[in-house]
């Protein structure tokens, strides 16, 4: 048995290529060998299928790479070893193999993506992380990991990573956990890593429906092979490409909706990525319509990622090129522009290598999904918005180089790695959202433009990184909760102002070399410290709010370590800043605290928990409000309330109201709504409401459906106090004073029980039954301010078609309520 | 593609004198806006790393109306970046209402020569026009389709050709309009006809009734579409 293995070792060895010396980069297309001294100048991936077997004793000089062009099928812009079928690297005691680099700077590492790889007696150090499972099964033994940005990182649930007699230590991080990947240790020696030996950080899953088009089967009207268009063409129902269809400078291709194009796979290299597709020099319009959308996909019976390659649109700016309505699936490079104008609308990109490229190119990007594609969009030098895309579940999400763009009302979540980086350029980001992302935004290098009133929230590592940004001010952004740190700069200048960094894992605000001043924000409740430093200058940071937190333990500077500059925190802010909430949407768990104002309704959607702390005064603009399809918890505390107002603060009906629908699991504790048009408006939730007080308002709560339990609250100087429809409550221990009307049972009356209460002075009525309400209302056991109560009531005994206040007994004496 | 693109002027005027140990070298040139009015009120700022984001090693003396400037240097290695506050500031950090020369320069200065350099200065704005990625060629047409009450439509789409009558296809196509019934589109200069239709492709006998001459960007090009 042992010289069958043996046998079958060397007949596969003879059988693979086998590489001594320089191994230049490429994608592999057989088996193949490495051993000797090699030199890796470039990427290296191996695709599922295939096997890199790295014999003992084998050295790995890796010349390191960073620029800024990432071809689709790799994932780094470091050099990488990309595993995607199997690495075999086995040494010896004796003959350990060796990564490292040749010459400073660093190396992305090996990532294994989806594939496999078995590792001993290795040695690798110099890299950003030195192996990254992103999905995939990492089976290491007796290896030593040092001198890494990252020493072992696994990602997500479906990493397997098993390691025996591993060694970590002298990394900035050992070994780390994202989103609940599966780790097995023994006998592993994790120390001395600087800033942190084990880490683990999981982000919420950001629930956002996958939109997908779906076209019945149509007969095959034409297939094309490689050739050319010259003049119109009309593709209708379904085309196949079995090459390379070239639409010429004066050719025009228009694709009408309901239409399917099928490229079927030709993979002449061997690279296993397929070849066929468009090349657009003239004209190309594709105009689906939401009932019939134009579907661009694999040929394949079954379909996989990289069938075929793209539709590339070179040096068409005549006129506006359009796709609309389509949904590209399994490409290489979906879709790809080069010194072209196009706007792409309402389009599905999925499942592709890389969803969106485009160069020197005059773009208008809106309302589009990119989702499960190894990048979704990569793009340079080009001009024109990118305005309200989803880009989620993908690896990389967004990577903008030297973009003249408005990038606004996007969301970017559950990607792997970046919801956005942009580097150079005049870009201008604005009113995004980045979420549930490893890191929210990261801008680099950049001299101009503006990066403002965004939400970064719930990201794995860091919120907003800065790095080498100068002539910038970054304001009005909501820096919330992310794993590590809110804000990071390095190597930079300028303004950060009136931002809230709140809630993040350890610093609010870190910082490793920055002239300029940080003032104006609201800096509270972050994990280790409000502010950091990292370098020796001294940072200016007057002016901020910090919730009166004890500035000797929420700064990390000099005080704490005599190579630290200092932070000049005074004067501080005396009270928390005004804050104007930034986005219209609110798709994870977060916390608002402080002074905030709102300028539009705001969603907390499915899924998600808005919990407000103590303390809060939140500000309505005219017509704004919140609408809660998740949860919302009011944390207010007896003395340290919650108020929900208006701007102005001086008559009702100045702001919309806080609506709940199937938001279960909310609760108001000791919180005020005044000045609204309605403070609460309820349907379909289980609502808790204890202490609070609704004011000066068209009116206080309404709902529907319920369960509600409203207790030891006030209800004044409203039209109507509480207004309940088709309900079941216990309305109890509350006091409904001066308004026009007490409570308004709206229809079907006997589901509420009203007990315990104070009725004073409202001036029409304690109670009123509505008009088609025959139901009797069950409203015994209160106060009726010593007056007949039937004064007060419009009932069944006033109308004779409706239902009755069942009011007796009454109690003799008002109750004792403290509010 | 017709691109601007945007370069630093260097001039290099050698001169005759010898060079001498500690000897001070004297950079000069002048400080422009894009459109090449000089900017008064600048600093050129010198630095012996490509770190430019901290207090400069060497500072100029601030131009004056001319834009002219001087700044001595030693021999060395130096990167250079040209700054304008709006509000006379010499240090601090930059606001949006600022002027920045981009990229810092990287030059040595040394040797037997003394240097003159330019520098232009520009905000956001100037920054984003510098990079625009349109054929100047052609004019941008955009406006709203609309009932006949006025009232934006959607899901419709506006199409242009040089005759009312097209044959298949007009040559112009917009984006459908979402609520706010907005469309844009780019054309070369000239008479053109245009006409709003809801579903695509649009009727073989579809007339373009609206007659519009191009000789510039037009952003009024409202177009009233009558219900289906």
């Amino acid at each position: 048995m042992i010289f069958g293995n043996k046998f079958s070792c060397l007949v596969g060895l003879l059988a693979c290529l086998i590489i001594t010396g320089t191994a230049y980069g490429r994608v592999l297309t057989t088996d193949e060998v490495w051993h000797g001294d090699v030199t890796l100048a470039d990427d290296v991936l191996i695709p599922a299928g295939i096997t890199l077997t790295i014999l003992p004793g084998t050295n790995i000089k890796i010349t390191p790479a960073e620029n800024t062009k990432i071809d689709p099928e790799y994932l780094s812009r470091r050099t990488e070893i990309l595993v995607r079928g199997k690495l075999q690297a086995q040494g010896t005691p004796s003959q350990p193999i060796a990564f490292f680099l040749g010459i400073a700077g660093d190396w992305a590492g090996i990532i294994i993506d989806a594939g496999e790889a078995n590792l001993a007696h290795c040695q690798i150090h110099g890299a950003e992380n030195s192996i990254y499972v992103l999905g995939g099964v990492l089976n290491g033994r007796d290896l030593d990991i040092s001198q890494n940005h990252y020493g072992i990182i696994a990602h997500g649930w479906d990493s397997q990573v098993d390691l025996n007699r591993v060694t970590i230590k002298d990394n900035d991080y050992g070994l780390v956990a994202f989103n609940k990947a599966r780790i097995k240790r023994h006998e592993t020696t994790i120390e001395n890593n600087h800033k942190k030996n084990f880490w683990s950080s999981k982000a919420p899953f950001v629930k956002i429906a996958p939109k997908l088009y779906e076209l019945p089967a149509l007969k095959l009207t034409k297939v094309y092979k490689n050739e050319t268009i010259n003049g119109l063409v009309i593709w209708r129902d379904r085309i196949r490409v079995d090459g390379q269809v070239r639409i010429a400078p004066k050719g025009r291709l228009i694709i009408m909706p309901g239409t399917v194009v099928e490229f079927s796979k030709n993979d002449t290299n061997g690279d296993g990525i397929g070849e066929n597709g468009l090349l657009v020099q003239g004209g190309f319009i594709a105009k689906g319509t939401p009932d019939k959308p134009i579907i661009f996909r694999s040929a394949q019976k079954n379909p996989a990622m990289g069938d075929w390659d793209s539709v590339n649109i070179l040096g068409s700016d005549q006129s506006r090129n359009l796709i609309e309505f389509c949904q590209f699936e399994d490409a290489y490079r979906a879709l790809h522009f080069h010194f072209s104008n196009v706007a792409v609308d309402n389009v599905i990109l999925r499942h592709n290598y890389r969803g969106l490229q485009f160069q020197e190119s005059l773009v208008e990007i809106r309302n589009n999904q990119f989702y499960r594609n190894k990048s979704a969009v990569q793009c340079r030098d080009s001009e024109g918005i990118f305005k309200d895309n989803q880009v989620f579940d993908n690896i990389n999400g967004i990577n903008f180089f030297r973009q003249n763009l408005t990038v606004s009302g996007n969301i970017t979540a559950n990607n792997s790695w970046e919801g956005m980086r942009v580097r150079e350029g005049e870009t201008i980001v604005k009113k995004n959202i980045m979420v549930g992302n490893r890191f929210g935004l990261l801008v680099a290098d950049a001299v101009f433009g503006q990066f403002n009133n965004n939400l970064i929230a719930a990201n794995m590592e860091n919120g907003l990184a800065l790095k080498n940004i100068d002539h910038l001010k970054i304001s009005g952004n909501a820096v919330l909760g992310n794993g590590l740190n809110g804000i990071t700069v390095r190597d930079s200048r300028g303004e950060i102002t009136a931002n809230m960094t709140a809630n993040n894992g350890e610093r609010g605000i870190a910082v490793m070399s920055f002239i300029g001043a940080v003032s104006g924000n609201n800096i509270i409740d972050n994990g280790l410290y409000a502010m950091g430093l990292d370098g020796g200058e001294n940072i200016n940071a007057p002016d901020n709010w910090w919730g009166g937190a004890d500035m000797d333990k929420a700064i990390f500077d000099r005080h704490d370590d005599p190579d630290l500059g200092l932070v000049n925190y005074e004067p501080q802010a005396e009270t928390p800043l005004l804050f104007i909430w930034p986005v219209s949407t609110i798709p994870v768990n977060l916390t608002w605290t402080g002074l905030l104002q709102i300028q539009e309704v705001v969603t907390v959607n499915e899924g998600a928990t808005l919990s407000v702390k103590a303390g809060t005064k939140v500000q309505f603009a005219k017509d704004a409000g919140l609408s809660v399809l998740g949860a919302i918890w009011g944390q207010g505390e007896a003395d340290n309330r919650i108020l929900f107002t208006s701007i102005l603060q001086s008559g009702s009906n100045e702001w919309g109201e806080i609506s709940l629908t199937h938001a279960l699991g909310s609760y108001f504790n000791n919180c005020d709504f005044t000045h609204a048009s309605w403070g609460v408006h309820c349907h379909y939730t289980n609502l808790f409401v204890n202490f609070c007080r609704f004011m000066d308002s068209g009116g206080g709560f309404r709902f529907r459906s319920g369960p509600v339990d409203i207790r030891n609250s006030l209800f004044t100087r409203n039209h109507i106090g509480l207004r309940a429809f088709m309900v079941t409550a216990d309305i109890h221990q509350n006091t409904f004073k001066d308004n026009e009307i007490g409570i308004f049972v709206r229809k079907k009356g006997s589901g509420i029980k009203i007990y315990q209460n104070n009725f004073i002075n409202n001036e029409r009525y304690n109670i009123r039954v509505g008009d088609f309400d025959e139901e009797d209302v069950d409203a015994r056991h209160n106060w009726w301010d010593g007056a007949n109560p039937l004064d007060k009531f419009f009932d069944g005994r006033r109308d004779s078609g409706l239902g009755k206040v069942i009011y007796k007994p009454e109690l003799d004496k008002a109750l004792e309520l403290a509010f | 593609m017709t691109q601007k693109i945007f370069f630093l002027t260097i001039l290099s005027i050698f001169t005759t004198m010898p060079v001498l140990a500690g000897q001070v070298f004297i950079l000069n040139g002048v400080v422009s806006e894009v459109d090449g009015q000089p900017v008064k009120g600048a600093d050129v700022l010198a630095y012996h790393s490509k770190n430019v984001k901290k207090p400069a090693d060497f500072s100029s003396n601030r131009t004056g109306s001319d834009g002219t400037y001087k700044l001595a240097l030693p021999a060395g290695h130096y990167w250079l970046v040209a700054i304008y506050r709006h509000d006379g500031r010499k240090f601090g950090p930059l606001g949006l209402e600022d002027k920045h020369s981009g990229s810092a320069m990287e030059i040595d200065v040394g040797a037997d020569e003394d240097l003159e350099l330019d520098f232009t200065v520009m905000g956001l704005r100037d920054a984003a026009k510098n990079q625009q990625k349109r054929n100047i060629s052609l004019v941008r047409v955009s406006g709203k389709i609309v009932d006949e009450d006025g009232d934006p439509i959607a899901m419709a789409y506006v199409m242009a050709d040089n005759v009312k009558q097209f044959k298949e296809m007009p040559k112009y196509i917009s984006a459908w309009t979402t609520k706010d019934g907005k469309y844009s589109l780019y054309m070369p200069k000239g008479s053109f006809y245009l006409g709003a239709a809801y579903g695509f492709p649009p009727n073989a006998d579809y007339i373009l009734s609206h007659e519009l001459i191009l000789t510039s960007d037009k952003d009024d090009a409202d177009i009233i579409l009558p219900d289906k």
